[in-house]
């Protein structure tokens, strides 16, 4: 998600335009609800990912490195068994993998 | 056979929808003939089989075990710009159902029935709206039935403070009020405090908090109960307040009544009380899944440039430490724009690719395997929004204009999905799972991954509808990205949920790319896994970008690669791939 996005998916119901909305229902319920507390209509509520959360899937991973690179010649000389398919040796501590 | 058909009917779609200088590019890799040899090959295993039909002479199906049958009522008032945020809530809450596989039913709670809730085993409440009103109906039930209620944050005022319920003298605790930020925030106190810790199984969850001088982005609400009568209520879960001293129940359990004080659906992340919950569910459910943590690692966005030096140095290592692993495989390589390759157009389809097959082909006989990870990762020959380029940008939501793609379809996006199953079965590869790009994809993509994948393996991010009107005045959409603990059997669009529950390594290499401008570090993902460790079948799951080991960009990333390894082993964790979760 972006912060586009996050802004979209923004919950940011404001609390104090919601009790006067429901003020009515809660009459209805025949009990008075509690009040909001202080420096609640400064409050905006998100759903979902954190904006942190938000941002780390996004990552773009461009670095520039990808300019004009050969997608053909490996950067590394080829090792033992690579480039196929066949197994290679047991990894040294693991004999019984 | 019988998938062939659609499949024909996919890629003919596909050849319409893609951009001609691909469309030119793929018939040059394959021929027609050819083509039909591929489709054969598809790995069928991938796409869900139709339930076998028994014959007459069929034995009777085995009896499963259905998992809990759940209801979840949410807040939806009528006519309000909010009105769906309490679906937002209900679908997070219905996909870790879908961990147990749970039948969910998700209500908006005015339209309840009256003796609903005997038909659950469990039914669940979420307080959204503040004072929103709860049907008598439902609250006289929850008085009454012998089944498990959990109510979560707002209005239990209107049935605690009712006489009519005798709340207090039948459950054994009392609803005392509202608590939220401990004052208002400004320059000189920007963070007044407010109950956000939750202290579970010894560590503190923290609740998020940012003041940007202006508005506050938190959900710092909670309800405070008090027990009255300890043979009746327990305090299951503490939450605290740190900057007045104060400590309140954060989960209470009176028999089969539960109250969640919050709705711990807001500002998730891997160290959020979020995680409480998913844990909690076992519980409320009654479905104790045996103490068991798994870990998964995923090589990130190998495509055609993949560095073959930095694929084979990790695949040496994971091979020696005895750790199978998944490569998130980008299966066609697309520079519309010409962006990395002086602005001439770049398709590098799999036939070509080979560095990319090389370095899949020395993993994969050393323990890993392919995950599908977008056919082209980008989308079209647009900025989406970054270069137009394989990896950079979003393949299956057009993130400029915050909307599905114009093409979007589940025809459209499954005939994407089948071009790139072809890329890889034409090439000899087969993946074991599939993961968006950048996470995020329409719903209706997501709905044909379920159709086309056996499982998904990601964060999420769920609609409130599938053509999403997030600007709305009245009953606006909603957009919610989820991160899983483990496994979900089938989420809200049907997927089966593999997960990724840490996140990835960054570095701040902002001199080079100044959008790579913070560190993420390989400490901060293994204290996520002690985190996630809490939940009794959490996984410890996390991803890292084979770049980071070029040298070029002066990171340590080899060695942080190692300590994230050695970290989440050290923590008791077992390592799996996605082909070996059921």
């Amino acid at each position: 998600m972006t912060t586009k996005n996050r802004n979209l998916l923004l919950t940011c119901a404001s609390a104090a335009a919601l009790l006067t909305v429901f003020s009515a229902s809660a009459s209805a319920a025949g009990v008075a609800p509690p009040p909001l507390p202080p420096g609640s209509p400064m409050v905006k509520v998100e759903a979902g990912a954190s904006p942190a959360e938000a941002i780390r899937t996004e990552r773009a991973h461009k670095h520039g490195n990808l300019r004009n690179k050969d997608y053909m010649r490996p950067d590394v000389a080829p090792a033992p068994g690579i480039g196929t398919t066949s197994s290679p040796a047991t990894p040294p501590n693991s004999p019984s993998r | 056979m019988k998938p062939v058909k659609p499949l024909l009917a996919a890629l003919l779609t596909l050849c319409l929808a893609m951009p001609a200088s691909a469309q030119t590019e793929q018939r040059t890799a394959l021929s027609l003939p050819a083509l039909f040899t591929d489709l054969l090959k598809l790995p069928l295993q991938l796409i869900p089989k139709p339930k076998p039909k028994p014959g007459p002479t069929a034995p009777p199906p085995v009896a499963t075990q259905p998992g809990p049958r759940t209801l979840v009522l949410y807040d939806a008032p009528p006519g309000q710009t909010f009105t769906k945020l309490g679906m937002a809530y209900a679908i997070m809450l219905r996909n870790l159902l879908g961990h147990f596989d749970s039948t969910v039913d998700l209500v908006p709670v005015q339209n309840y029935a009256a003796g609903q809730v005997n038909n659950y085993d469990a039914t669940f409440y979420l307080g959204a709206y503040y004072d929103n009103s709860v049907p008598p109906s439902f609250m006289a039930d929850v008085t009454t039935t012998a089944k498990t209620v959990v109510w979560f944050k707002y209005n239990l005022w209107q049935m605690a403070w009712n006489p009519t319920y005798n709340f207090q003298g039948r459950f054994g605790f009392g609803f005392n009020g509202l608590r939220g930020l401990n004052a208002l925030p400004s320059a000189a106190n920007p963070n007044p405090g407010f109950f956000d810790t939750i202290t579970y199984k010894s560590l503190p969850f923290v609740k998020y908090y940012t003041y940007d001088g202006s508005a506050v982005a938190a959900d710092p609400d909670v309800g405070i109960v008090g027990i009255t009568d300890a043979a009746k209520a327990t305090t299951l879960v503490p939450m605290s307040n740190p900057k007045t001293g104060e400590s309140a129940p954060y989960v209470v359990r009176s028999g089969n009544f539960w109250y969640v004080a919050d709705l711990p659906f807001s500002y998730i992340g891997p160290r959020d009380r979020y995680l409480v919950l998913t844990d909690l569910l076992h519980d409320m459910l009654g479905v104790n899944h045996a103490e068991s943590h798994q870990a998964m690692v995923r090589l990130e966005d190998v495509g055609a440039m993949v560095s073959v030096s930095a694929m084979q140095t990790l695949t040496n290592y994971l091979y020696q430490q005895r750790i199978p692993f998944s490569v998130a495989t980008i299966p066609y390589y697309a520079d519309p724009l010409g962006v990395y390759n002086g602005n001439v157009a770049q398709f590098v389809p799999m036939s070509q690719a080979t560095n990319l097959k090389t370095s899949l082909n020395y993993a994969l006989a050393r323990g890993g395997e392919v995950v599908m990870h977008g056919y082209t990762h980008q989308y079209s020959n647009m900025r989406n929004k970054y270069t137009g380029v394989s990896g950079d940008d979003y393949e299956f939501w057009n993130i400029v204009a915050n909307t599905p793609v114009a093409e979007d379809s589940m025809a459209w996006a499954k005939s994407r999905y089948l071009a790139g199953l072809l890329e890889l079965s034409s090439n000899g590869y087969s993946p074991t799972a599939w993961e968006t790009p950048h996470y995020q994809g329409s719903a209706l993509a997501s709905k044909a991954a379920a159709q086309t994948f056996a499982k998904t393996y990601q964060r999420v991010v769920y609609y409130t509808a599938d053509s999403p009107n997030f600007n709305a005045a009245v009953g606006k959409d909603f957009a919610v990205g989820q991160i899983f603990p483990y496994p979900i059997k089938k989420d809200y669009y049907g997927q089966r949920v593999l997960p990724e529950s840490l996140g990835n390594i960054e570095y701040d290499i902002s001199a080079i790319d100044p959008t790579s401008n913070y560190n993420y570090t390989w400490q901060d993902i293994v204290t996520n896994a002690q985190y996630v460790k809490t939940v009794r079948d959490g996984f410890a799951s996390f991803f890292f970008h084979p770049f980071w080991l070029e040298p070029q960009l002066g990171v340590p990333g080899y060695a942080d690669f190692q300590s994230t390894i050695q970290g989440i082993t050290n923590l008791g964790f077992t390592w799996t791939v996605p082909s070996k979760l059921n």
